[in-house]
């Protein structure tokens, strides 16, 4: 393997970063919008963003080998695949049969015969031919431009109405470099180190701009809030299998008091309330807003033991006590959780209780 | 080949970091799971670019920086998962006395370095560790230190992961516990393995070990922020059918309700008719500025365009008109210079496509049957 071109790590670093933002840019892309024409524009779009820095390398081109037929077909597309895209990212409505899809077939067969073919032939012919491509290569670049402006008047979408202007000023600058460096210097100025390192680095920054564009983090388990014990999204289910079962889990609750059960588990309550266990998680979190079991069961039993704190003819029963009959195992648990929900510990509660009343 | 393997997954996952850390800076800082996903991020990828084979010789003494950086990474990961698993997780001060040694343990070796030898080293942990281990005093300490904090962290994280286990509600992360204490504890068996074992591996296994391990951190890295982004929004989704008005934000408030009244009103007097009107016009007409009205006709009347919005109501109009048996000799011409177009082609254009007929088809369909 000694006859790979040597590697220049800041060159790669971009190119490399470019290649993994744009994937993720074209995953994202097929994921969340769904089996819909504009997600595999826009994932063709993007992959084609990928293949161009593949197809440029030298290192990757050796790197690849074979498999970089593949990896052409992307790479010739993508003006095609950018302009798609565009055209149905900006215009609501537009039916890309049949006239676009047969212009991009066109465009891309005279292409390929230009490359593959025309510009070897005589003099005449190749000057012609190369005058033609660059024109429609151009042409393309103008009308994609063209529609991504015009309609930014008449748009209605704020967020998309300034992605427009975002996205004419990164995607044409992009665009208009490759076309003109590919138009002005042949293959082989291409390869220049100084050229290579602008390509990857233009890339990088294109792909760079998009992702924070276009994309944001989700609502998970993650980050979602603040991380309190009760979200206090409470909402009544419009399913009604789902609202028996929410009455139930609150029936067993509230009035029959198996949250003083000891060691009751999630398990446990399921059996009682005679639901397959998934879906009582489900139905304490979604409904009642709990993010964990431990939460739900601390909210019933503190807000008992409270009232029998306060209580004046309970108050020689010791802390213990109160804590053993509201199902907690041991002190520790019960004074954590009543600090944690009343900012006090227990007995600090019931002598504050007891000096009021 | 070998090297390029390892420059790719390692990069990506580089910049996989970076990104993650950008956009949980942008979005979540506001939340401490958010500030330490950033943080974590930025180490990680400290970290993956000193550990690459030959950086010291690329960047030099900059190198003691992201070490620096870098060797805080199980620390951090450390109060990260806390952070992930426990929902009501904040730094106590044990937490800050655990990172600050751990760091200091690492950064013990590094200062032993420049002791011994009067310059920053410019080379990856393992190197730097094997090169004071030879001629240091304190090396075994401030590394049995490191490395006890190190496995206790890890124990600890995973305890906590496994014991949340029966408690949590939430569906997704429920599920992610076990992948992650499966996942972490293959990830240290190897890590250990491979330290114990590191001595009698050739050169060539040790390059192997190295791109095995920038790839799973890759897979790993992308695999989270795959599940942590998503696109923006649904506005570029682009709507495809175009007639149906998508989603209507419900119970404007008081200021919205008067300008949706006065637009309503407007409508209803023939102003949506001038011919040529743009929404700057419209805006003058109805005296409210014109970032009010894309939004008031965006989100409460749910059209995304606004040539959609005057052919809704232009549309409507002309089919009274050409249902109307008195103005049946009207040309459709007529009607269509009323409505406010320029010319016959887009009037029929935008007439099919909200009704399925042209002009002409529907007056003569509505004229048979009355």
């Amino acid at each position: 393997m000694a006859d790979f071109p040597p590697i220049d790590l800041a060159e790669m670093f971009f190119r490399f970063s470019g290649i993994s933002l744009f994937c993720l840019l074209g995953i994202l892309i097929l994921r969340d919008f769904e089996n819909r024409q504009i997600a595999w524009l826009g994932a063709w779009a993007s992959a084609s963003g990928a293949s161009y820095l593949i197809c440029t390398s030298p290192t990757l081109n050796s790197f690849f080998g074979a498999s970089m037929l593949l990896v052409q077909v992307f790479c010739h597309s993508g003006q095609l695949a950018i302009w798609l895209f565009s055209l149905s990212q900006f215009r609501d409505k537009l039916r890309l049969w049949p006239t676009y899809i047969l212009i991009a077939l066109a465009f891309y067969i005279w292409q390929r015969m230009y490359f593959d073919w025309l510009r070897f032939e005589d003099s005449i012919i190749a000057l012609t031919s190369a005058v033609l491509y660059a024109v429609a290569r151009f042409s393309l670049i103008a009308h994609m431009l063209y529609v991504a402006w015009d309609g930014r008047g008449d748009d209605l979408v704020e967020a998309r109405r300034r992605f427009r202007t975002i996205y004419i000023v990164t995607v044409s600058i992009a665009v208009l470099a490759v076309v003109i460096s590919e138009t002005v210097f042949d293959q082989q100025d291409l390869q220049n180190a100084n050229i290579l390192m602008f390509q990857s680095v233009g890339m990088w920054l294109l792909s760079a701009v998009l992702v924070w564009q276009i994309t944001n983090l989700r609502k998970t388990a993650l980050f979602d809030g603040p991380s309190g014990s009760r979200s206090g999204q409470t909402s009544v289910p419009n399913d009604p299998n789902e609202r028996h079962d929410l009455e139930t889990v609150e029936r067993l609750i509230e009035t029959e008091e198996l949250y003083l059960k000891p060691g009751l588990t999630i398990a446990g309550l399921a059996a009682e309330a005679g639901l397959p266990e998934h879906r009582l998680r489900r139905l304490i979190n979604m409904h009642l807003g709990y993010r964990n079991f431990a939460d739900f069961l601390n909210h019933y039993r503190i807000t008992a033991a409270k009232s029998r704190l306060s209580s004046i003819d309970e108050r020689n029963i010791p802390v213990l006590t109160v804590a053993m009959d509201l199902g907690y195992g041991s002190l520790g648990p019960f004074n954590r959780a009543f600090k944690e929900r009343v900012g006090l510990t227990p007995t600090e509660y019931r002598r504050k209780k007891l000096a009021d009343s | 080949m070998i090297e390029l393997l390892d420059t790719m997954f390692r990069y990506s996952a580089v910049v996989c970091c970076l990104l993650i850390a950008v956009l949980a800076i942008r979005d979540a800082r506001c939340q401490l799971a958010g500030r330490l996903a950033a943080t974590l991020s930025i180490c990680t990828s400290a970290f993956l670019m000193i550990t690459a084979p030959g950086m010291g010789l690329i960047i030099g003494s900059w190198m003691v920086v992201l070490e620096v950086i870098g060797m805080a990474t199980p620390a951090v990961f450390w109060l990260f998962s806390l952070s992930l698993f426990d929902d009501k997780f904040s730094i106590k001060p044990l937490h800050a006395i655990v990172v600050g040694l751990f760091w200091f343990s690492g950064f013990a070796v590094v200062a032993e370095y420049y002791y011994l030898y009067g310059h920053f080293a410019a080379m990856s942990p393992v190197e730097l560790h094997s090169a004071v281990r030879e001629a240091g005093t304190w090396f075994p300490v401030s590394n049995g230190i490191g490395s006890m904090l190190k496995v206790g962290m890890m124990g600890h994280v995973l305890y906590t992961a496994w014991q949340g286990r029966d408690e949590d509600l939430l569906e997704g992360r429920r599920r992610f516990r076990a992948t992650f204490v499966v996942g972490g504890s293959v990830i240290m068996g190897v890590v250990v393995f491979s330290l114990s074992s590191a001595s009698r591996l050739s050169p060539e296994d040790v390059r192997l070990v190295d791109v095995a391990i920038s790839a799973a951190v890759m897979v790993i890295v992308f695999y989270l922020l795959m599940n942590v982004t998503r696109i923006n929004s649904d506005w570029l989704l682009g709507d495809l059918t175009g007639k149906t008005p998508n989603k209507i934000a419900d119970a404007p408030d008081p200021t919205d309700a008067l300008d949706l009244a006065r637009l309503n009103d407007l409508a209803a007097n023939a102003a949506l008719l001038e011919q040529g009107l743009t929404i700057v016009r419209l805006a003058e007409i109805a005296k409210m500025p014109e970032h009010r009205l894309r939004r008031l006709i965006n989100q409460h009347m749910g059209f995304r365009n606004f040539s959609d919005f005057l052919n809704h109501h232009r549309i409507e109009a002309a089919k009274d008109r050409l249902a109307d048996t008195g103005e049946r000799h009207t040309p459709v011409l007529t009607i269509a210079m009323d409505m406010g177009y320029g010319s016959l082609g887009p009037f029929n254009r935008a007439f099919k496509e909200r009704t399925g007929q042209t002009p002409t088809e529907f007056r003569r369909g509505f004229l048979a049957s009355a």
